[in-house]
């Protein structure tokens, strides 16, 4: 019989399909599954269709041997609770008051009495071993608590198949074991556990299945963990996007004059900086002992829906050098941007900047401590589309104080003059355009990049955050971007680059820093290996 | 003494219309809509009421109709924001446009009037007027004010011991919560502002039938959007809903009572200024104290919405 599954389900979120023909059967009850893949690759989507909390396009669920229509509006099914990732309980509730909204059954004539309700659930939670008071107001609970109360409003409905969407992402790690033996102990008992997972070693030590899901797609079927390894379920997960990465590879050593620095293979140089040309100190020899431009030093950020948090992460640059941040999407790398660049406070943690802690500063104040920002999202962050070439050029250095000598006339900041300050920066980037007062919007890709470029990479820049700072650009705009990096990298600027294209963390990293579920899980340094990077990404260190 | 008598008794008088209006208000809050239309709903209500005491001939009959016109026009309202999604504070102000406007018109179409328009049919006061002694603190008090404790203590048990109290707050708080618990957020929103626009028909109902046994344009005179900041003060919890009605209450009374005796040689405009001053005190304190909880949420779970 199967437990779980579901048949040709489609789901689209306006124009992207969440789900793609997805067909998944599981049989063994009391019996803990896993489901792995990038962030994306639909599995989240997956869960709320088969616990019935959104509409399917297409398909149809089974649970415990019958197929129900996955297409129904919306409605929750008996049979089957999903455990959210981003726990599903009003924040100022009581556990008690929290549990009572998912079961109002237990209230005769919808009303209740408060001791009587709190004692229930008291021995509710005592019954599977959760020592939580039922008083309590949810927000004021540890993240483990509130996965306990989730857990047991899961079980209380009397279902028997129970899934969980990433239960360990917001644990911290000392209580992940204490999950997973309970949630063996209660197999045992006969319960299924679907659970979604991204780290592999955590889906090895609680699994006993593995299916596999890539954009939207299923490509491995539920199998037993015994007869697959790790180095397959990891180049699975990675399948698609490092597809992607080789033929922008290709592409690149194409159409560059000179070949990247640092590109491993057999081809490529061992030593990064023998390729570099110009008088710049080797990196080898780099002095260590000189100080970071920027140093992030044990910051960490709560996650929430839609955003990994980091979990004491440091990372720091040296002036000349560029540090790549690798990992799968999604695992702390827009926290860590965020933090860095002064879009974040971190809970924990502090972001120095050329010595000068810069953890309580504003925006503007980091960007006259130099540093700059290439955001990935360059139509909402990185530009204003609806302003002018020159505006987009000029505003961010005159209103965060560092660009203001000499466009200032009478005590006023002079149109004329700010507007022939953006023209210089533009035509000194070779942006192509007609008249610098026309807008933003009618730039093609590379060329607002170029403008982006004019903007944050200037003689006053000292640290540069660049997030996929080439992503969707041709090769000629990939190309600028490159160079423009490395002739920073020349003039002694540190480079902070995130981002998914590992050709071009080879090409340009000094280091590569790998992010993990929020934690800094290796550093890798030249000849970068392919396969070891991509392992680190997915399963952490390689110790 | 007496002095004492009567300015409890302007207090209690002052108190029932806004804490009528608050308590239902409350429900809407909690369910996550600003129903700044109690203004607008308290006149509709008022006229109402009087129109409906006047045509039946009994002002219990009368306030009925007023309940069944303001759930009426909170169905509307409903539709307005929920379903069309419209900017709750925006529709609201056109709200109290059309309560003005509309009882106004009304008022000139159906009695020929722009004056008072009073009526026989009232509700009964059980401690009839100039009395002396402590009696006299309940002097000429409409039903509706002894109504009131048993009103706050059903709204504090709906609010806080039912299943229904429970979605509410959910349903505000948190919707996908509500939603992954199987709550039908927009329906128990339908609920929640029927409740505030039929409580916020009675808090009309005393004004027009209750104590002044007349209609007249634009009497509510502020009171909707006093009982607006009570409940943001008093947290949407049900007793501090009660306990910032009455403070807002004592500061109207406080300025009726200043007009007849001097309050510590103060000049009378500033006694009068009294109940403005406390409203923002109150704002402040609820906007510095209480920052709306669960903002985190909005936006998450976009799909899941209904």
């Amino acid at each position: 019989m199967i437990v779980l599954g579901c048949n040709d389900v489609r789901v689209d979120f306006g124009t992207t399909v969440a789900l793609d023909g997805v067909s998944l059967s599981w049989e063994e009850a009391g019996a803990i599954h896993a489901v792995a893949g990038q962030n994306g690759a639909g599995k989240t989507t997956l869960c709320r269709v088969l616990a019935g909390l959104i509409r399917a396009e297409r398909g149809e669920v089974i649970i415990e041997g019958t197929a129900y229509p996955a297409t129904a509006q919306g409605r929750r099914r008996e049979g089957v609770e999903l455990v959210h990732q981003t726990f599903a309980l009003p924040p100022q509730f009581t556990v008690a008051e929290a549990l009572q909204l998912f079961r109002p059954g237990t209230a005769r004539g919808g009303l209740f009495q408060r001791g009587r309700m709190e004692r229930r659930w008291a021995d509710q939670l005592e019954e599977l071993g959760f020592t939580v008071s039922p008083k309590v107001l949810i927000r004021d609970l540890a993240p483990e608590q509130q996965q306990a109360v989730e857990i047991t409003r899961a079980l209380s409905s009397g279902s028997r198949v129970i899934v969980l969407d990433e239960p360990t992402a917001v644990l911290p790690p000392e209580a992940i074991a204490g999950l997973f033996d309970r949630l063996r102990a209660l197999a045992a008992q006969g319960i299924t556990f679907l659970v979604v997972m991204h780290k592999l070693r955590q889906v090895r030590e609680l699994a006993g299945t593995v299916a596999v899901l890539a954009g939207g797609k299923v490509v491995l079927p539920p199998t037993a963990m015994g007869t697959i390894d790790d180095d397959e379920i990891a180049r699975l997960i990675m399948g698609a996007s490092s597809e992607q990465v080789v033929t922008g590879a290709s592409a690149v050593a194409m159409g560059l004059a000179d070949a990247p620095e640092g590109l491993t293979g057999a081809t490529a140089s061992g030593n990064a900086t023998s390729v570099e040309s110009g008088g710049l100190p080797g990196r080898d020899q780099r002095d260590t002992s000189e100080a970071a431009v920027l140093r992030v030093q044990d910051v960490s950020v709560s996650s929430v829906e839609g955003r990994r948090g980091l979990r004491s992460f440091s990372v720091e640059v040296f002036p000349g050098e560029i540090v790549g941040i690798a990992g799968v999407e999604g695992n702390g790398q827009q926290a860590l941007v965020d933090v860095v660049v002064g879009l974040l406070a971190p809970r924990e943690g502090r972001v120095v900047l050329g010595g000068a802690d810069a953890s309580g500063l504003r925006i503007a104040a980091r960007r006259r401590l130099g540093l700059r920002y290439i955001p990935a999202d360059r139509q909402s962050r990185a530009v204003s589309l609806s302003s002018s070439l020159w505006v987009n050029a000029m505003a961010a250095p005159v209103s965060s104080g560092y660009g203001v000598s000499g466009v200032v006339r009478r005590g006023f900041l002079s149109e004329r003059r700010l507007r022939k300050r953006g023209e210089e920066r533009l035509q000194r980037w070779q942006v192509r355009y007609a008249a610098s007062d026309q807008a933003m919007r009618e730039l093609s890709g590379g060329n607002l990049q170029r403008v982006v470029l004019a903007r944050e990479v200037d003689d006053d820049a000292r640290v540069i955050v660049a997030e996929q700072p080439t992503q969707g650009l041709d090769l000629g705009g990939t190309e600028l971007v490159w160079e423009a990096l490395r002739r920073a990298r020349r003039q002694g600027v540190g480079v902070l680059l995130v981002s998914s294209d590992l050709d071009e963390l080879f090409a340009l990293s000094d280091r590569i820093v790998v992010i993990l579920d929020g934690e800094r899980v290796e550093e890798l340094r030249p000849p970068y290996d392919r396969t070891m990077l991509g392992h680190a990404m997915v399963v952490g260190a390689a110790s | 003494m007496n002095e004492v008598y009567t300015f409890v008794n302007s207090v209690l008088l002052g108190t029932t219309p806004i804490l009528w209006a608050a308590l239902g208000c409350l429900f809407a809050h909690r369910a996550g809509i600003y129903q700044l239309g109690l203004e607008g709903l308290m006149l509709i209500g008022a006229f109402a009421s009087i129109g409906g005491a006047i045509a039946l001939g009994s002002a219990w009959t009368g306030i009925l109709l007023a309940m069944a016109v303001c759930v009426l026009v909170s169905v509307v309202f409903w539709f307005v924001v929920v379903i069309l999604k419209a900017n709750a504070i925006i529709a609201g102000l056109g709200l109290v446009g059309i309560g003005v406007g509309g009882t106004s018109f009304l008022q000139g179409a159906i009695f020929h009037t722009s004056g008072a328009v009073s009526a026989n049919a009232i509700i009964g006061a059980p401690v009839s007027g100039t009395a002396t002694g402590p009696l006299s603190m309940l002097s000429s008090l409409s039903l509706l004010v002894y109504l009131l404790p048993v009103a706050a203590f059903v709204v504090w048990v709906v609010a806080r011991r039912t299943n229904f109290g429970l979605r509410v707050s959910a349903s505000g708080q948190y919707p996908f919560a509500a939603k992954a618990a199987g709550v039908r957020v927009r329906l128990v929103q339908l609920g929640a502002l029927c409740i505030t626009g039929a409580m916020c028909a009675i808090g009309g109902s005393e004004l027009s039938v209750g104590s002044l046994h007349a209609f007249s344009y634009d009497m509510t005179a502020g009171v909707g959007y006093v009982a607006f900041t009570a409940v943001l003060f008093g947290r949407e919890a049900p007793w501090g809903v009660v306990l910032a009605s009455f403070i807002f209450g004592i500061a109207t009374a406080l300025g009726i009572f200043s007009q007849i005796h001097a309050i510590f040689g103060l000049p009378l405009e500033f006694i009068q200024m009294m109940p403005y001053i406390v409203t923002v005190l109150a704002l402040w304190f609820a906007g510095w104290r209480w920052p709306q909880a669960g903002s985190a949420a909005e936006g998450a779970f976009a799909e899941l919405r209904e």
